[in-house]
């Protein structure tokens, strides 16, 4: 198997070009990186004042979802010993409570995205809690989940009529669109333009290898990307040694 | 009444108070974004431009944004029962 990085956004959603390697392969990693790396987030809230105008179970499902910073060594589950911190907050209105706002007792571990809102408070409205959270995996709740990754077969463009090519540039609404020896250099932005896919009228001038797959992962925010591709070798690394185990107990 | 309404899924009066906070379909943090997106289209330019400047490329996610009333600053004024 072979991997090349194709490109790397801000947010971390990375684009990878696997070759020799086939798609049960690939979703099992997809289902391992959805379903088993773990994560941090709000697991149990402890509402001691609120007055705002969501109910208390809303807004811990609220704050269940909020994108927890995770320290990966922090993460795995050692001994049936889940990781948990406390996160604070006592806020008064009229204002908009913001994730942000709520102190953690560990540095590492803090809402990634500081300004989602958590609920809005009119005057004399009070909030107060304290959230528990906790490492858990996605099986259990996909709030817990790092990721999305999705693949599709490697498109090969292959536009041999120079004209055609031009043609397509031309049509495509994205400017980006850079063509070199009538093959697409930049392929962001073959995905989701129906401009220029509606340029190539046949499927002709798409080729595509039985090995080779465009694979796309789109971290939440949890983990970086490095770190949930680390966590995945961990991950199977630990099922598979689980695995050795139980058939050697059957022998 | 500790099994909740929100639980069951049957609280219709809680999905269109506050921007939710991931996207019902695929799961995208997008909350933070709201507020941004709730400006900038107030301020002029278009809603298509906003949600491709703030990459939201899904339509599961536009949808959330298209389809999202900030009804909460009603909803605060009276008593919650
Ligand atoms: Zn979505």
């Amino acid at each position: 198997m072979e991997i090349k990085l194709l490109s790397k956004k801000e947010d971390g959603t990375s684009k990878f070009l696997i070759s020799g390697t086939s798609v049960s392969i690939l979703n099992m990693y997809r289902r391992l990186i959805v379903n088993k790396v773990p994560t941090m987030a709000i697991d149990t809230v402890e509402i001691i004042e609120n007055s705002s105008a969501l109910y208390d179970d809303m807004l811990a499902h609220r704050l269940g979802l909020v994108v927890l910073k995770t320290d990966l060594d922090a993460c795995f589950i050692k001994d049936n010993q889940r990781y948990t911190v406390d996160l604070t907050l006592e806020v008064e209105g009229p204002c908009i409570v913001f994730a942000e706002q709520m102190k953690s007792k560990d540095p590492g571990v803090f809402p990634i995205h500081g300004k989602t809102p958590i609920v809005k408070l009119l005057e004399n409205q009070k909030l107060k809690f304290v959230a528990t959270a906790a490492t858990g995996e996605g099986k259990e709740h996909t709030k817990h989940s790092p990721a999305l990754m999705y693949y599709e077969k490697y498109p090969y463009l292959n536009i041999k009529d120079a004209k055609k090519a031009e043609a397509i540039i031309q049509s495509c609404p994205i400017d980006a669109k850079k063509l070199e020896d009538s093959k697409l250099k930049d392929i962001n932005t073959h995905e989701l333009c129906p401009g220029c896919i509606g340029g190539l009228e046949d499927d002709n001038h798409i080729e595509t290898k039985d090995a080779d797959y465009l694979v796309t992962i789109e971290p939440w925010g949890q983990l970086t990307t490095g770190e949930i591709i680390e966590a995945l070798g961990t991950v199977s690394n630990n099922l598979l040694d689980e695995l050795a185990k139980e058939i050697k107990k059957i022998k | 009444m500790t099994q909740s309404l929100e639980l069951k899924g049957k609280n219709p009066t809680g999905r269109k108070m506050i921007i939710p906070i991931r996207c019902m379909s695929c799961n995208k943090p997008i909350a933070h974004l709201w507020e941004d997106f709730k400006e900038r289209s107030a301020n002029g330019e278009t809603k298509k431009e906003v949600m491709d400047d703030l990459d939201l490329k899904r339509y599961c996610c536009r949808a959330q944004f298209m389809g999202h009333v900030d009804l909460l600053d009603e909803v605060a004024r009276f008593k919650r029962g």
